[in-house]
């Protein structure tokens, strides 16, 4: 029994059929590939994205200072 | 065959590459549809379904993950099973008896081809009465070159368990036709 098991699921029960290769790479040609998405933030680009907000925050928070000291000043 | 690198052009939309995987696993898949129990009509769709998919995304494909014939089976797997749980997409195997065989065919067979004919039915309608599940998995195990762990990829489950399933699927088989003999 086990012998017939074998023996038949070993067997190729179907085989593609002729031209299906060539029909399928035609029928590809017609079909568009989906666009890769593009992907995400990486771990370096949130971080130089992070370090360039500080530096901007703490430029501006110079701006703010020194027109405070000269305001006082005058 | 270098595979890999045609995946990688057939994700650049080198349709020439992937009509080389195509050439290079079509039989594999054919062969396991039909064991899974789909007709050729039935097959034949899921095949190019199967096929269509890996063109549209084979830039997903990830060779760590596994072989490229173990991704394209695990497509074909899910497609198959779908399409087998859908209404009117299970293939109903109705035992052949000796006389249906006797006149369907053109000329007299010689009783040792009819006896093999007549085996291969009721080995078909057994496998019919396993489920979609373990009878995927009976066919992968046939699929050449596929290890265990390949097997157990296709089937999202882990080696043990599919060593165990395996077993049991070949005994529940044993079991319908002896069950069928007597």
């Amino acid at each position: 029994m086990n012998d017939d098991i074998d023996t038949w699921l070993a067997a190729k029960p179907l085989a593609a059929p002729p031209g299906f290769a060539a029909r399928l790479t035609a029928l590809a040609q017609a079909t568009p590939q989906p666009r890769q998405p593009s992907r995400g933030f990486g771990a370096w680009q949130w971080a130089s994205l992070g370090a360039g907000a500080c530096f901007g925050a703490s430029r501006l928070c110079e701006f703010v200072l020194v027109a405070f000291v000269a305001a006082g000043a005058h | 065959m270098d595979c890999d690198a045609d995946i990688g052009a057939t994700a650049g939309g080198d349709h020439l590459a992937f009509g080389r995987i195509v050439v290079a696993h079509q039989d594999r898949i054919f062969a396991y549809l039909g064991r899974m129990g789909l007709d050729s009509a039935m097959a034949e769709d899921v095949a190019q379904e199967t096929f269509l998919r890996v063109w549209r995304h084979a830039g997903k494909y990830d060779s760590r993950l596994g072989s490229l014939t173990t991704w394209i089976l695990t497509i074909a797997r899910n497609m198959a099973l779908t399409r087998l749980s859908q209404p009117g997409g299970r293939r109903v195997e109705t035992p052949v008896s000796a006389e249906t065989l006797e006149i369907a065919s053109d000329a007299p067979l010689p009783d040792e081809q009819l006896v093999a004919r007549q085996r291969e039915h009721r080995l078909q309608a057994a496998l019919a009465c396993l489920g979609a599940a373990d009878r995927s998995l009976l066919s992968s195990s046939y699929v050449d070159g596929l290890d265990l762990a390949a097997i157990a990829t296709i089937e999202g489950c882990s080696i043990g368990a599919a060593k165990v399933r395996l077993h049991r699927a070949r005994q529940r088989l044993r079991q319908i036709l002896e069950a069928d003999n007597e």
